[in-house]
């Protein structure tokens, strides 16, 4: 019996990137969506919602059907890198961005509307352009929002199997993560190992939800 | 230098449509005042870039030779030299006062006027104590000053202030005002100043814009218009009144209306040259056609008659009156008479007659 080292590693690299990823394409959405007039917002808010509906075999059903090498963006992607994106790593990556990408923009959102465009406007009437009172102003009194869509993404990404198991398949060391071991180990009968990565899952998400909580109790700290 | 801005817009805004076309010149503090929900926060955001014209290739906004919004251009709002102040102050919570100071100092830097350093603001605005403190722990009026040396400090060509004396109660105001005053006086910015309450306007305004439902009904100087509003006690005039003399022994106080002197019976608070508004409803003037003798009452002011308007429907006549010996821009004072006395004392235009004042009354006094 030992620990599936290669399978938890992979799974934290995993959320790693595609939390930094969706820290720098979420952001502006969010801010987009919070602050916009325009008419497309719902349609944009719907669309950046539907993962939280929709069955994860469907979402990873049409992103096999987009990123193989047959198709368009599949085919880009091996002449830019070599690689295909699907059974791969970087298609993991995508597709885990995509399916988490509400745990990142809508506690953004949500922190950014309750900013309002008060102090946005306060800052940008002592000088400050557009970009310098988001970074000097919105940003920081949204710090919790940042932290608990930061916590929630990498999570989810780490809890997640459909869509994984649709575009990555099962490859160790390329694409399987802790929930497809799991899934094997199960289906093999193993359970000893099974217990292990479950309770590993488990403990993670406890102290991950529980530091949350904690720091938004007690993490009241001003900064400059 | 006199400052001009040039506003040409339009904006739609709850169940009006804000419709300006007009230059201002702007001197010291030029107070916006109307109703609640009359645009005139609307207008105040626009011109500082907060929101946009419903029709910018129409819309103009064009402080003296830089346009700020024009068929082409729709400038940032950091890129209007205006301060802004907000009715709560919008104070950052995230940064102590002395962070709130410095965020705006910091941002002025290359800004070319003479600059106020931070030291002098922090001491003018008598902020030393107030400096480690955070902004939820400043009462209104605290928050406020500190608000106003942070738009002190970006060193702006324009402030605009929207209501910001609305949140506090009338002792903070009295702590506010002399700082509001300073804006102009010392630091030499014009204000544009929303405001919907008379007493604050009547205070400290030097020019009014009344804005009605969308529209400026009338600009003038502040003195004259607040004369013409209709409040409790009708028409009347404003004056900036200087108190020369106080008679101890009959307790009446000699105050001077741009040279003409007035007798009121009263204590005035503040020491001797100390200036106090008052207002002299229409109906608190008589006039005279030769000077009066053996009269209890003690001002008879010798004038000149500019104007007579009859009001047809109404047993009244509204004559405006140039009090004789005062500078030329002080204001006129009204007087409220039956048409029938008009009629009966032979009164016309151009006419040197005596008014009357029976009473006086002030400006509840906030400075």
């Amino acid at each position: 019996m030992s620990v599936d080292l290669t399978s938890l590693w992979l799974t934290f690299k995993l959320a790693g990137v595609v939390t930094a990823l969706l820290f720098i394409l979420g952001t502006p959405l969010a801010w987009w969506l919070a602050y916009t007039k325009s008419r497309i917002r719902p349609f944009i808010e719907a669309l950046t919602a539907l993962p939280l509906v929709l069955p994860p075999t469907v979402l990873g059903f049409y992103l096999l059907i987009l990123l193989n090498p047959e198709a368009p963006i599949g085919r880009f992607w091996i002449t830019l890198t070599g690689d295909s994106l699907t059974f791969s790593f970087a298609g993991l990556v995508v597709a885990s961005a995509i399916y988490s990408l509400p745990f990142m923009v809508q506690p953004l959102q949500s922190a950014f509307e309750r900013v309002g465009k008060g102090p946005i406007e306060a800052a940008q009437s002592l000088g400050a352009n557009r970009l310098d009172a988001f970074l000097s102003v919105a940003a920081p009194l949204s710090k919790r929002g940042f932290l608990s869509a930061g916590v929630l993404t990498f999570a989810h990404t780490v809890g997640e199997f459909g869509v994984v198991l649709m575009v990555g398949g099962n490859i160790s060391g390329r694409t399987k993560v802790i929930s497809i071991a799991i899934y094997e180990h199960v289906e093999t009968l193993r359970y000893a190992e099974a217990h292990i990565l479950s309770a590993i899952l488990l403990l993670f998400s406890f102290i991950v939800l529980l530091s949350v909580y904690t720091i938004n109790r007690y993490g009241q700290v001003r900064i400059g | 230098m006199v400052d001009r801005l040039h506003i040409q817009t339009q904006k739609r805004f709850g169940a009006f449509t804000l419709d300006i076309n007009q230059t201002l010149t702007l001197t010291g503090l030029t107070a916006l005042f109307g109703p609640s929900g009359s645009g005139k926060s609307t207008l105040l955001r626009l011109i500082a870039g907060f929101e946009t014209p419903d029709f910018t290739k129409q819309s103009q906004i064009i402080f003296n030779d830089t346009d700020w919004v024009s068929p082409k251009i729709n400038r940032a709002p950091h890129k209007r030299p205006i301060g802004f102040m907000f009715q709560g102050g919008q104070l950052f919570p995230h940064l102590s006062v002395k962070a709130n100071l410095e965020y705006a100092h910091k941002r002025s830097q290359n800004i070319r006027t003479p600059k106020p350093s931070l030291e002098a603001v922090i001491n003018r605005f008598d902020l030393k104590d107030l400096l480690s403190r955070d902004p939820q722990t400043l009462s209104g009026g605290e928050r406020q000053r500190v608000a106003l040396a942070r738009t002190v400090l970006r060193r702006p060509k324009l402030l605009l202030l929207d209501e910001p004396l609305a949140a506090l109660d009338q002792s903070r105001k009295r702590e506010i005002l002399p700082f509001l005053k300073s804006l102009h006086t010392e630091f030499d910015i014009p204000c544009l100043y929303v405001s919907h309450d008379i007493e604050e306007v009547s205070q400290i305004a030097d020019q009014m814009v009344l804005i009605d439902q969308g529209r400026i009904r009338q600009i003038g100087a502040a003195l004259d218009i607040l004369g013409m509003l209709n409040e409790d006690g009708g028409i009347g005039s404003v004056f900036d009144a200087r108190l020369i003399a106080y008679d101890t022994a009959y307790g009446l106080s000699v105050l001077s209306l741009g040279g003409a002197n007035l007798v009121v019976p009263a204590k005035i608070s503040g020491p001797i040259n100390s200036h106090h508004r008052v207002r002299i409803a229409a109906k608190d003037v008589a006039i005279a056609r030769h000077k009066p003798q053996d009269l209890s009452i003690r001002n008879s002011l010798c004038a000149h008659i500019e104007t007579i308007s009859m009001s047809p429907d109404t047993p009244f006549a509204l004559l405006t009156l140039r009090l004789d010996s005062t500078a030329p821009n002080t204001p006129l004072l009204r007087a409220r008479l039956t048409r029938a006395s008009v009629a009966d004392l032979n009164l016309n235009e151009g006419q040197t007659i005596f008014a009357l004042v029976k009473s006086v009354s002030f400006a509840q006094t906030l400075l």
